[in-house]
């Protein structure tokens, strides 16, 4: 178990490295002065060459890379011209937003997905196939277009939900900060409601978001369920006199579901991607929009940052899952060790 | 039990068939749409303000959008611009993909270790943000974009076909072909090429709608198709702008379009697994 740990980690920071490398690269490749776009169009010479220096463009791309990565490691990501602060500071404010809406989806898409994927496993024949024709509709769909649909659907002609308007009606005052999640926070501070319109809030978006995953996860766990219920376990727990659904729901789920978990970076990756896609359309101040914000006024320290923080994200979350699930199940760590 | 389990076969057989027909079928309409679109681009752009936001009707099968251009010619020519780019970026893609295959299975072993361990870091990046950090290095457009999902896509080809073109190293056809004296690049291109064909056709189609979704998305936020142009991904942006005052058809036509395109290519990309018999993980 240590040495499969330490493999793992090692590997991990491998990847690490070259992933910072090839995002200083793209980096370095980013056209425009951001020493000029920090000090404005109408600053003079003096001006631009002291925030030059200030920013270190002067120096040799080797120490450029080390200061890069080391301002990265000490949580120094920079300035944000655009939002007038640190980056880190922007991002910090704006992640228990996205953490709340990704929350949600998650939940959301991991109801739906054990709940079909059960079913769907259990009686094949037309269920099934409905089910499989529903992920893969669901994988072909982009996230921004289904907001949009849902908008027009649920907010303009129904009139149930609300529009693009962020986490909470305008005249309501946010909760006091808890957890920074409105939902959590209202129920804690005993904000009825508040919890309801930070609640009707989160349906449009949270569908949007879950669409992707909930899809990919449906498929997966289908596909898994079906291999397990081939396991001799079945066999000797029906004789036992087990019924045949709850021997599904009891014996073969269990066993399906930790290789599902192997795969949450996809789900995480796509909960990402998908934020900074839909968070925009419903005006929803996370990160996903500081991001569309930062691209549209060339705000490159956010997209910078942003890009290589996803992916520290994604490769630590893997790691931790496959430690996790080597020390839960060690047949799947003997499968990932040998690939 | 065998009169019962026969019928059963049959039927599941032709439903395999019914897939493959509906696929093709629907990938054919996308390929005529796209090519009636690549003779009306000049018609898709004429404004027209006089026409401008009508609901959809026997004229205007998708309305118009707020310069009065024809939503419905604008998605034909768009379903040319997304089959042509995605079509291009798996082509691309897949042969870089193999090349870096061939190089791990048939190279070193440590040059096998060293293209593995970027293609993780590669990996490791959320394809739609490399695709757009790529994008905006090269700078915004339709090409660039392409540019940045080949780099995106390529280690996912490659990654996959590395593992069969290890496998060919220890057939007899690869041995037989070292013995007689053949050099690495003809065995790489006579032999182990021909053997990761199949498994380089499913992945591309499996790539391809994954391609048409990440083009979309970055034109979608502003760094893929420029408007005017008509890409599903810019017109849905441009639809937007319409949806909370009524004009649904603008932005809700091209998604449509898009799902379909992908859900047809699914649908064949499932059915070509199922008759290569390649189990290999989704990607």
């Amino acid at each position: 178990m240590p040495t499969y740990i330490l493999r793992q980690v090692l590997g991990v920071l491998q990847t690490l490295l070259l992933s910072s490398i090839i995002s200083f690269a793209v980096l370095r490749l980013l056209p425009g002065d951001p020493a000029r776009l920090i000090v404005g169009p109408l600053a003079g010479q003096a001006a631009l060459d002291a925030v030059r220096e200030q920013l270190g463009l002067n120096d040799p791309v080797i120490v450029q890379y080390f200061d890069y990565v080391g301002g990265f490691l000490t949580g120094n990501w920079g300035y944000s011209y655009s939002n007038g602060a640190d980056v880190t500071a922007v991002l910090a404010a704006r992640l228990p937003a996205t953490i709340e809406l990704a929350l949600y989806a998650f939940l959301f898409a991991l109801v739906v997905a054990i709940v079909v994927a059960t079913i769907a496993s259990y009686r094949r024949g037309i269920v099934g196939a409905l089910a499989k024709f529903f992920s893969l509709i669901g994988l072909g769909t982009p996230p921004f277009w289904l907001a949009l649909v849902l908008l027009l659907v649920f907010s303009v002609n129904l009139k149930v939900l609300p529009g693009p308007s962020g986490r909470l009606t305008s005249f309501l005052q946010p909760p006091p900060t808890i957890t920074g999640l409105y939902t959590v926070d209202a129920l804690l501070s005993g904000n009825v409601v508040a919890f309801s319109d930070a609640l009707a809030h989160l349906v449009l978006p949270a569908i949007a978001l879950a669409v992707i995953p909930c899809a990919f996860l449906t498929r997966l766990l289908t596909a898994n369920l079906e291999d397990a219920a081939r396991g001799a376990f079945v066999t000797v727990v029906r004789s036992k006199g087990v019924s045949r659904w709850s021997t599904h729901t009891r014996h073969v789920l269990h066993n399906a579901l930790l290789p599902t978990v192997s795969s949450s970076g996809v789900v995480l990756a796509a909960l990402i991607t998908g934020s900074v896609l839909v968070e925009e359309i419903f005006d929803w101040p996370g990160v996903g929009q500081v991001l569309v914000q930062g691209i549209q006024r060339q705000d490159f320290a956010v997209v910078q940052t942003f890009i290589l923080l996803s992916a520290v994200i994604y490769v630590l979350v893997n790691l931790l899952v496959d430690v996790v699930v080597g020390f839960v199940d060690p047949r799947l760590r003997l499968q990932r060790a040998g690939s | 039990m065998t009169t019962l389990t026969r019928p059963k076969r049959v039927l599941a057989r032709r439903s395999v068939d019914g897939q493959l027909v509906l696929a093709l079928v629907m990938i054919a309409g996308f390929v005529v749409i796209a090519v009636v679109g690549l003779f009306m681009q000049t018609q898709a752009n004429t404004v027209n303000v006089a026409d401008s936001l009508q609901p959809p009707s026997a004229e205007h099968l998708f309305g118009t959008d707020a310069q009065g251009r024809s939503v419905a010619l604008r998605v034909a020519v768009g379903s040319g611009i997304a089959i042509v780019s995605a079509t291009v970026a798996v082509l691309v893609g897949g042969a870089l993909g193999l090349i870096v295959a061939i190089a791990c299975g048939l190279g070193p072993r440590w040059l096998d270790a060293v293209l593995m361990r970027l293609a993780d870091s590669v990996l490791a990046f959320p394809q739609l943000l490399l695709a757009l950090a790529v994008t905006m290095a090269l700078g915004t457009g339709l090409i660039t974009a392409n540019i940045g999902i080949i780099v995106t896509v390529v280690p996912v080809f490659a990654r996959t076909l590395r593992a069969e073109a290890l496998r060919s190293r220890n057939e007899p056809f690869v041995e037989a072909a070292r013995t007689i004296g053949l050099s690495l690049p003809r065995i790489a291109v006579r032999h182990v090429t021909p053997y990761l064909s199949t498994t380089l056709i499913v992945q591309m189609a499996a790539n391809f709608g994954n391609v048409v979704l990440i083009l979309a998305g970055l034109s979608f936020i502003g760094v893929g198709a420029q408007p005017p142009t008509a890409e599903w991904g810019a017109m849905i942006t441009d639809g937007l702008q319409n949806a909370l005052t009524g004009q649904w058809w603008i932005g809700v036509a091209p998604g449509l379009a898009l799902v379909l395109l992908v859900i047809a290519v699914n649908l064949l990309t499932d059915q070509l697994r199922h008759r290569f018999g390649a189990r290999q993980r989704m990607s």
